[in-house]
C-alpha cells in the first residue's frame, strides 16, 4: 500500500480515536454527575437496599372488668404472608389463597401491589385465616414458594356479646386511618382498634412492635443483626364495668331495643353500660359475613344507644322543670297546682296524661309521685321559655358528658330562635309547656339522663361518667388509677336540690312503682313515657339512684319503642337491677 | 530485546489495567471480609485472576519470540478450529439463564469460545485486507470478509450472545470501514449492514428485547429487568467523589449488583473508589486508546496496520459498551470489560491482543522518510 493511502489511514485512525475518546469524555461527564453531584442521594439508597427492619407485633392489652374478668385477650392465630420474590408463578400461587380465604384475587394483587415494599419483605395478605383454611393451606405450602403461613395472634372476646358497646372490636387499618396514624408506625395489615374502648384506649393497648435493624444481602438473607428492640405488650387496661351487672342488665334488655345503665354517681365510675340489639365483636376479628352484617345493619345492632342514640326524655326531664321552677322562686315546695285532667292554653287543651281523670291539687312532691303533666306544663308556662332554656343547658343537655368512648352525641333543647329558623314558626306557650315535661322537641341521650339524676344525687357534682379504671403496665406491673373527674357543678341549691330528690323519693313509695323497692332502701326515681309518633308506642324511661342520703349507685334503664305502655311496668326490672347491686356491694360503704 | 523497540506508554496502560483490576477484586474482597466477616467471592476471584494472568501473561511473552506476520499462515488454521468451537459449544456449552457459552474444561474453568473469536476475527480480516491488490480486488475483499465474519456472527449470536455478535460484526465494519473505500462500496456496506441490523431486530428474543426496553426506561420494572441496572447505578452513585472504601462498600459485598465480579465490575470500581477511581480508570482506557494510535502511527506493513486498527476498535467497543451498560446508557450486554472483568478466556484474549500489538510494533519497518 503507498505512502500517501497509509498517511489517509493514520489521519482516519486519529479522527477516529479522537472521536471515541470524546465518548469516553462523554462517560466521564455521566460519571461526574452520578457520583459527585447525586452521590449522596444513591449512598442513601444504597442503605435502603441493605438495611431492612424486620418487626413483629405486640400483644395487645388484655381488657378485664372491675374483677379481673377477662373481656378481650388475644389468641394464636394464623397469618398469610406473599414475599413476591419467591413467587414462581404469582397468579397461581395467589389464586390458591384467594380461593382459601373466599378473597378475590384482584384484591390480594392490589394489597401486594400497595405494599410497595421490595420484593424481599413478607406481605401480610390475609391475617386471621381459618383453622381449616390453614390447614389447607400448610399441605399445599411446597408447592406456594411465595406463600408462608406465619403464627400470629388475634383478638378474642371470650364472654362473646357481652358489653359489646363497650369494648368495641379491633379490625386491620383502613387506608384513611394509616394515612392520619402512618407517623406513629401504623403499617399496613395492622390492627387497631375500631370501635369502644378498642378504639378509645388504642394507644394504652397498642404494644410496641419488636424491631430487628438487620444487614442483608441482595437475597434478602439476614448477614448480621445490628440492632434489636425487644416488642413491647400493650397495657392491660381494667375497666369500671362489673360484668355480672352488665349481664344482668343485657339481660333485662333482652332481644328489645333499648339501653341500660348503672353507675356510681360518687366517682362517675360505670358499672354497666348496655345497648339492646347488640352484637358478637368475635365475628369481626376474622371477618365479617354479609349475612351478618346485613341483619346487624337493619337491626342497628352496632349502634350503641346508651351514648349516641337521642330520644325524648319525657318525664323523666320533670326533675329540670322542677328545679328550673324552684331556683327561679316561681314556685315553692308549698306551691298548689290544680290539676283538673289537663289545661286549655291559647284555645288548645294540653292533657294531663290522667286525662280524661284528674289529679286534683298538687303539690311539687306530689306532682312527682304522680307524673303529673299538669303541674309541670304549669311551672314550665310561668318559669317561661329562656329560663326553661338555660336550666336545660345547666343540666348540660346539649353537652357532652365526656365519656371515654367514641361516638357520643349531645341531646337536644328547642329555643325560640332555634323554631323560627327551622320551621318559621314563632314561639307558643305550648312549646314552653311540652318542654315542661320532656316532650316535642326535646332530645336526651341516656348516658346524659344518668348524668342528670348522678348530679341530683350528689347534690350538683356530676362526676364524669367512665369506663376505664386502672391501666397496668405489662412489665412493670404499675397500676395507672383514673383519678375520677368533675365534669360539671350545677350551682343550684340543695334545698331546691333536696325537694327533688324527696319528690322522687315518693314515686318510688307511689302505685306500681313500690315494686322496686329494695329492702329499706330509699329509693329517688322517675319514669317517663315518650310518644313516638305512633299510637300505643312509646319510649319508656326508668331513672333511678339509691340510697336517697348517701347514693351508690344510679340506674337507667330505657327501651326504644317499649314491650311496656306504662314505664312503671319497668320498676320490678329496675329492681332486680339495684337488687344485684346491693348484694354484691350494699355491704361495703362503697363499689370498689 | 531492545528497550526502544518497546511501545513503553502502550504496555505502560496495559500494565496500570490489569493493576487496577488486581486492586479493585483485592479491596472488594477485603469490604466483603469486614462486612461479611469473612473473606468471600471475591477473594477467590482475586486468586483466580491472578493465577490466570500468570497464563495469560506467559503466552503473551511467548508470543513475543514468534514474528506476528506467521498470523498470515496461522489465521486460517486458527479460524477454522475456534468456527468447530463455536459449533460445539451450542452442543456442548454451559452458560446462565439457558444459553450455552463456555465449553467446560475443569472444575469452575471453562472456555468461552466467542472471546477469543473477536481476535480471530480480527486477524483474518487482516489477513483479507493486506491481500496484495493484483491478487484480489476491493470487492471480492468486501465479500470475503462477509464470508469469513458472517458465520461467527451468526454462531454466537446462536448461544445466544447478542453483545457478542454485535461486537464481532462492529469490529468487521470497522475494519471494513477504514479501508479505502469508495463512495459507492460505502452505501452497498451500509445498506448490508442495515439489513442484516434489520434482520437481527426480527429475530430477536423475547429477554432480548426486553433488555433493550429495560435500557430506555429501567424504572418502568424497577424489580424485574431495570433490578440489575438500577442496583448497578446505585452502587456506582454510591461512591461519591472518593469511594466508600473497604468499612462504607456494601452493594458488592452484599451481592446487590449481580455479576459484579465480572459484566458489572464497573460498578464495583465505582462503590469502592467512587468518582475518583472510575474516572481514573476511564482515563486509562484513553490512554491505552492513543497509546494503540501511537503504534499505528509508526506502522507501514498493511497487515499490522489493520490487526491494530481492530485491536484498538475492540477494545473501544468493548469498555464503552460495558461502562455505558453500568451507569444506564447502553442495553445489558454480557460484553466484559477488557482486562478489569473477572474472566479467563476474556483475559486471555486481551493479552494476547495487548502482545500482539507489541509483537507488531517490535518488529515493525522502521519509517523511512
Amino acid at each position: 500500500m503507498d505512502k500517501l493511502q497509509q498517511s489517509k489511514q493514520t489521519r482516519r485512525f486519529l479522527a477516529v480515536t479522537v472521536l471515541f475518546t470524546v465518548i469516553l469524555l462523554g462517560i466521564m461527564a455521566r460519571l461526574y454527575f452520578l457520583q459527585v453531584i447525586k452521590g449522596t442521594y444513591y449512598a442513601g439508597v444504597a442503605e435502603d437496599n441493605r438495611l431492612r427492619i424486620i418487626s413483629t407485633d405486640a400483644p395487645r392489652g388484655e381488657i378485664y372488668d372491675r374483677n379481673g374478668v377477662v373481656l378481650a385477650t388475644d389468641v394464636p392465630s394464623f397469618d398469610i404472608v406473599v414475599t413476591t420474590y419467591d413467587l414462581k408463578n404469582s397468579e397461581q400461587e395467589l389464586g390458591v389463597v384467594a380461593q382459601l380465604t373466599g378473597t378475590k384475587l384482584q384484591t390480594l394483587k392490589d394489597t401486594v401491589k400497595k405494599a410497595g415494599v421490595d420484593p424481599f419483605t413478607p406481605i401480610p395478605i390475609a391475617r386471621n385465616v381459618s383453622k381449616s383454611a390453614a390447614l389447607k393451606l400448610a399441605e399445599q405450602e411446597p408447592d406456594l414458594p411465595g406463600i408462608q403461613l406465619v403464627m400470629s395472634t388475634k383478638r378474642s372476646y371470650p364472654q362473646g356479646t357481652l358489653a359489646a358497646h363497650v369494648l368495641g372490636y379491633t379490625g386491620e387499618i383502613s387506608d384513611t386511618e394509616l394515612e392520619q396514624l402512618g407517623a406513629n408506625g401504623y403499617v399496613m395489615k395492622d390492627t387497631i382498634g375500631k370501635e369502644g374502648v378498642e378504639l378509645q384506649y388504642e394507644s394504652l393497648l397498642r404494644g410496641q412492635k419488636s424491631q430487628k435493624l438487620i444487614e442483608v444481602d441482595a437475597g434478602g438473607k439476614a448477614v448480621k443483626t445490628l440492632q434489636e428492640k425487644p416488642a413491647i405488650p400493650g397495657k392491660s387496661i381494667v375497666l369500671t364495668i362489673d360484668a355480672r351487672l352488665q349481664k344482668t342488665c343485657e339481660e333485662l334488655l333482652g332481644d328489645n331495643q333499648g339501653a341500660a345503665i348503672m353507675m356510681d354517681p360518687r366517682n362517675g365510675e360505670l358499672l354497666a353500660l348496655a345497648s339492646a340489639p347488640t352484637f358478637d365483636p368475635n365475628k369481626f376479628i376474622s371477618g365479617i359475613s354479609s349475612e351478618d352484617w346485613k341483619t346487624w345493619s337493619a337491626k342497628g345492632s352496632l349502634f350503641n344507644r346508651a351514648i349516641a342514640g337521642t330520644f325524648p326524655p319525657a318525664s323523666t326531664f320533670k326533675v329540670v322543670t322542677g328545679t328550673a321552677g324552684l331556683e327561679t322562686r316561681t314556685i315553692t315546695d308549698r306551691s298548689i297546682i290544680y290539676c283538673g285532667g289537663g289545661l286549655t292554653v291559647g284555645g288548645r287543651l294540653f292533657k294531663c296524661w290522667i286525662w280524661p281523670g284528674a289529679h286534683g291539687n298538687e303539690d311539687i312532691y306530689k306532682a312527682y309521685a304522680d307524673s303529673c303533666d299538669s303541674y309541670f306544663f304549669t311551672v314550665a308556662r310561668l318559669v317561661g321559655i329562656e329560663s326553661m332554656d338555660s336550666y336545660a343547658h345547666k343540666f348540660g343537655i346539649d353537652k357532652l358528658t365526656g365519656i371515654d368512648l367514641p361516638g357520643e352525641t349531645t341531646g337536644f333543647y328547642p329555643t325560640p330562635q332555634w323554631k323560627l329558623s327551622k320551621y318559621k314558626e314563632s314561639w307558643y306557650e305550648g312549646d314552653t309547656m311540652n318542654m315542661g315535661i320532656g316532650q316535642g322537641y326535646m332530645l336526651e341521650t341516656p348516658i346524659r339522663n344518668i348524668s342528670i339524676y348522678s348530679s341530683i344525687a350528689m347534690n350538683g357534682t356530676l362526676w364524669r361518667p367512665h369506663l376505664l379504671k386502672t391501666s397496668v403496665d405489662p412489665v412493670t406491673k404499675a397500676e395507672t388509677q383514673t383519678t375520677p373527674v368533675v365534669q360539671d357543678t350545677l350551682g343550684i341549691s340543695t334545698t331546691t336540690l333536696a325537694t327533688v330528690k324527696k319528690g322522687l323519693n315518693l314515686v318510688s313509695k307511689t302505685g306500681g312503682m313500690t315494686r322496686i323497692q329494695v329492702g329499706d332502701i330509699e329509693i329517688c326515681a322517675k319514669t317517663g313515657t315518650a310518644e313516638t309518633g305512633t299510637p300505643d308506642l312509646y319510649h319508656t324511661w326508668l331513672v333511678a339512684f339509691a340510697p336517697m342520703d348517701n347514693p351508690q349507685v344510679a340506674v337507667l334503664l330505657m327501651f326504644e319503642n317499649s314491650p311496656y305502655s306504662r314505664s312503671t311496668s319497668m320498676a320490678p326490672l329496675v329492681h332486680s337491677m339495684l337488687q344485684q347491686y346491693f348484694d354484691l356491694y350494699g355491704g361495703q360503704n362503697g363499689s370498689n | 530485546m531492545k528497550l526502544h523497540r518497546l511501545p513503553l506508554l502502550f504496555l505502560i496502560s496495559v500494565l496500570l489495567l490489569i493493576g487496577f483490576s488486581l486492586a479493585t477484586f483485592f479491596v472488594a474482597s477485603l469490604a466483603e471480609r469486614y462486612t461479611l466477616g469473612h473473606f468471600g467471592s471475591f477473594y477467590s476471584y482475586f486468586e483466580k485472576t491472578l493465577l490466570l494472568l500468570g497464563l495469560s501473561l506467559a503466552v503473551g511473552v511467548m508470543l513475543q519470540f514468534v514474528n506476528y506476520r506467521v498470523f498470515r499462515y496461522l489465521t486460517l488454521p486458527i479460524y477454522v478450529v475456534q468456527t468447530g468451537l463455536l459449533v460445539t459449544v451450542l452442543f456442548l456449552g454451559r452458560g446462565m439463564y439457558g444459553s450455552r457459552r463456555w465449553i467446560p474444561i475443569v472444575g469452575s474453568f471453562g472456555f468461552q469460545p466467542s472471546e477469543v473469536q473477536k481476535l480471530v476475527i480480527i486477524l483474518v480480516v487482516a489477513v483479507i485486507l493486506a491481500l496484495p491488490q493484483k491478487k484480489l480486488n476491493m470487492g471480492l475483499k468486501i465479500l470475503l470478509v462477509m464470508a469469513a465474519a458472517v458465520p461467527s456472527i451468526l454462531l454466537v449470536e446462536k448461544e445466544p450472545d447478542l453483545g457478542s455478535a454485535s461486537l464481532l460484526l462492529a469490529i468487521s465494519v470497522i475494519m471494513l470501514v477504514h479501508f479505502r473505500l469508495t463512495g459507492r462500496q460505502l452505501i452497498v456496506l451500509g445498506l448490508v449492514v442495515a439489513l442484516a441490523a434489520g434482520g437481527a431486530w426480527l429475530s430477536l428474543r423475547p429477554y432480548q428485547r426486553t433488555r433493550i426496553e429495560t435500557f430506555l426506561n429501567p424504572q418502568e420494572d424497577p424489580l424485574g429487568a431495570g433490578y440489575n441496572v438500577i442496583q448497578s447505578i446505585v452502587a456506582t452513585g454510591s461512591g461519591g467523589i472518593w469511594g466508600r472504601g473497604i468499612k462504607g462498600s456494601t452493594q458488592g459485598p452484599l451481592s446487590f449488583v449481580p455479576v459484579q465480579y465480572a459484566d458489572f465490575i464497573f460498578s464495583l470500581v465505582g462503590e469502592l473508589f467512587g468518582f475518583a477511581g472510575s474516572a481514573m480508570l476511564v482515563l486509562l482506557f484513553i490512554l491505552l486508546l492513543w497509546s494503540t494510535f501511537l503504534v499505528f502511527r509508526s506502522l507501514t506493513d498493511d497487515f499490522a496496520r489493520y490487526i491494530v486498527v481492530g485491536i484498538g476498535a475492540m477494545w473501544f467497543l468493548q469498555a464503552a459498551v460495558n461502562i455505558g451498560m453500568t451507569i444506564g446508557l447502553s442495553p445489558v450486554t454480557g460484553i466484559p470489560l477488557p482486562f478489569i472483568s473477572y474472566g479467563g478466556s476474556s483475559l486471555l484474549t486481551q493479552v494476547v491482543a495487548a502482545s500482539i500489538v507489541v509483537s507488531v510494533y517490535r518488529t515493525r519497518d522502521e519509517l523511512r522518510f
